[in-house]
């Protein structure tokens, strides 16, 4: 028997976790090696130390308050599975064939007597909205979300509730349309896909390809866009479409700021080239738009762009 | 389990009645046992705080899973596996986002909870730091070594019932206790030698 092996039969032993064998095995071998007697004892003394020091039973006091905590935990678990397994009944209610059926309905009928009311004169424009939720049931596409009880108690057989029915809308009209703007320019600010964004820039760019006057929302949407989207893909098509409206003072300031403030060094190159086109179309640069260049070609420490710079302040000045 | 009566029939019916919603036959259930677990996770942790919360989430994980328990062992044993496991994931978790402790709030905290008395004698003031020094001793343990070794010196729990506790077999255990007992031993010599 090796010593780990006597070591780990003189634990046991102390714990009383030996069988007769191995006591009887421990007890041979510390015959034969009686130093292990003296090892035997401190492990003894070690356990003993330990066992004195045990911590003390919890108190009443504390056993008490652990189970007043828990039992409020318990009541919060028990109203969080309650109310599930309600929503989850006033849902299964809620898609029977007759109440979906009348439901859908009566949502139809609310939303065509509310555009009838409500819906701006289209000026000989054709625009469309066709809510989806005609289509009835879950094929409609309608989302019930935010579901808000106002009583959720069953006893008397009723629960009373709100929630926010969001349905899909298809919109179909000229691009120069106030609405049809309203909501690329809310797509344009607001969208948090990328792709949607840059697909409004695209939209409105087919616009102003047909006439250099641009929508002063649209105008203001694109240049927020140009100087503040997170993705360089869209800022860069915000500075395209901007290049081919009528290059005023607003478009101008936000190119300079593009200039001095993006990080993307494609993003600065092209903002330079969009002030040379313009100055080749002949809009003329005030001192305002030197100074600004001036500045980035002290603090630009990309040689190309510093140069490019360079080269516009020199094509102004002729 | 040896420590612990054979599931009677009417610990069957109280988890029945619990199942079917009646709360009062839970706590009649838990109560039976909840002093040791709160005791386990007081002497696993010694801190009021986390053996509080150690409770406390044993026995919401208790009362979400009574569904599931299948009579296939003791009430028991499934109850302090329950809790032997969350005391070993709330060290992980408590690991990650540790804080250093604001020792004298903390100690104020514990003392309250296991009735230490205020007034410190010599005799009391050595014995603190006696605990002091086998708190930190238990903290350079592995969890798994620190719950053997709790469970073996201050729960009186056997070999063979701790390795049931552990999910694992009595040779792990009896590694693990090897290992804590020779790690404490070093931290303590001077003390009890």
């Amino acid at each position: 028997m090796n010593k780990n092996k006597i070591k780990e039969l003189m634990l046991l032993s102390v714990y009383g976790e030996l069988t007769d064998d191995e006591q009887a095995a421990l007890d041979a071998a510390m015959k034969k090696y009686p130093e292990l007697k003296q090892e035997f004892r401190r492990l003894k003394k070690f356990s003993t130390f330990v066992t004195e020091h045990t911590p003390p039973e919890t108190s009443e006091t504390f056993l008490s308050d652990a189970r007043s905590q828990l039992r409020q935990a318990l009541r919060k678990e028990r109203s969080v599975s309650s109310l599930i397994v309600r929503i989850m009944n006033a849902a299964e209610e809620l898609f029977r064939p007759r109440v979906a059926l009348g439901s859908i309905g009566m949502l139809s009928l609310g939303m065509l007597v509310g555009y009838c009311a409500f819906a701006p004169s289209s000026g000989g424009q054709e625009i469309t909205i066709q809510p989806v939720a005609a289509a009835g049931g879950e094929q409609s596409g309608t989302s019930i979300t935010n579901i808000r009880f106002i009583d959720n108690d069953a006893s008397d057989g009723e629960v009373e509730f709100e929630f926010d029915a969001v349905a899909p809308v298809h919109m179909k009209g000229n691009i120069s349309d106030p609405e049809i703007q309203k909501v690329l320019t809310h797509a344009l600010l607001s969208e948090s896909n990328p792709g949607v964004r840059l697909s409004t820039v695209n939209a409105i760019s087919n616009q102003t390809g047909q006439s250099a006057h641009i929508d002063p929302a649209i105008k203001a949407a694109l240049i927020t866009s140009m100087i503040t989207d997170a993705n360089p893909g869209v800022r860069g098509e915000a500075l395209r479409v901007l290049q081919q409206c009528d290059f005023d003072n607003d478009i101008r300031d936000a190119v300079l700021k593009v200039i001095a403030h993006d990080e993307n060094s494609g993003m600065r190159v092209s903002a330079i080239n969009a002030l040379s086109i313009a100055k080749m179309n002949g809009t003329t640069f005030d001192k305002k738009t030197v100074d600004a260049l001036k500045q980035q070609i002290g603090k630009e420490q990309n040689n190309y762009i510093r140069n490019r710079a360079v080269n516009l302040v020199k094509e102004i000045y002729q | 389990m040896s420590k612990r009566s054979h599931m009677t029939q009417t610990e069957t019916d109280l988890i029945t009645r619990t199942i079917a919603g009646d709360s009062t036959a839970f706590e009649q259930l838990i109560f039976r046992y909840d002093k040791d677990v709160l005791s386990i996770a007081a002497r696993f942790t010694r801190n009021a705080e986390d053996a509080k919360d150690i409770y406390q989430e044993t026995f919401i994980r208790v009362f979400k899973g009574l569904g599931n328990f299948r009579n296939k062992s003791e009430f028991s044993t499934w109850l302090f596996r329950i809790a032997t496991n969350v005391c070993l994931t709330h060290t992980q978790k408590k690991k990650k986002g540790e804080m250093v402790p604001l020792s004298d709030e903390e100690d104020a905290s514990n003392t309250a909870y296991f009735a230490v008395s205020d007034s410190k004698t010599d005799a009391q003031t050595q014995g603190n730091e006696i605990t002091r020094r086998i708190d930190t001793a238990l903290k350079n343990l592995s969890p798994r070594q620190k719950m053997v070794f709790t469970l073996r010196h201050y729960q009186d729990y056997k070999l063979k019932d701790i390795a049931l506790l552990m999910n694992c077999t009595e040779g792990t255990v009896k590694k693990y206790l090897f290992e804590a007992t020779n790690k404490m031993r070093t931290y303590l010599h001077d003390l009890y030698e």
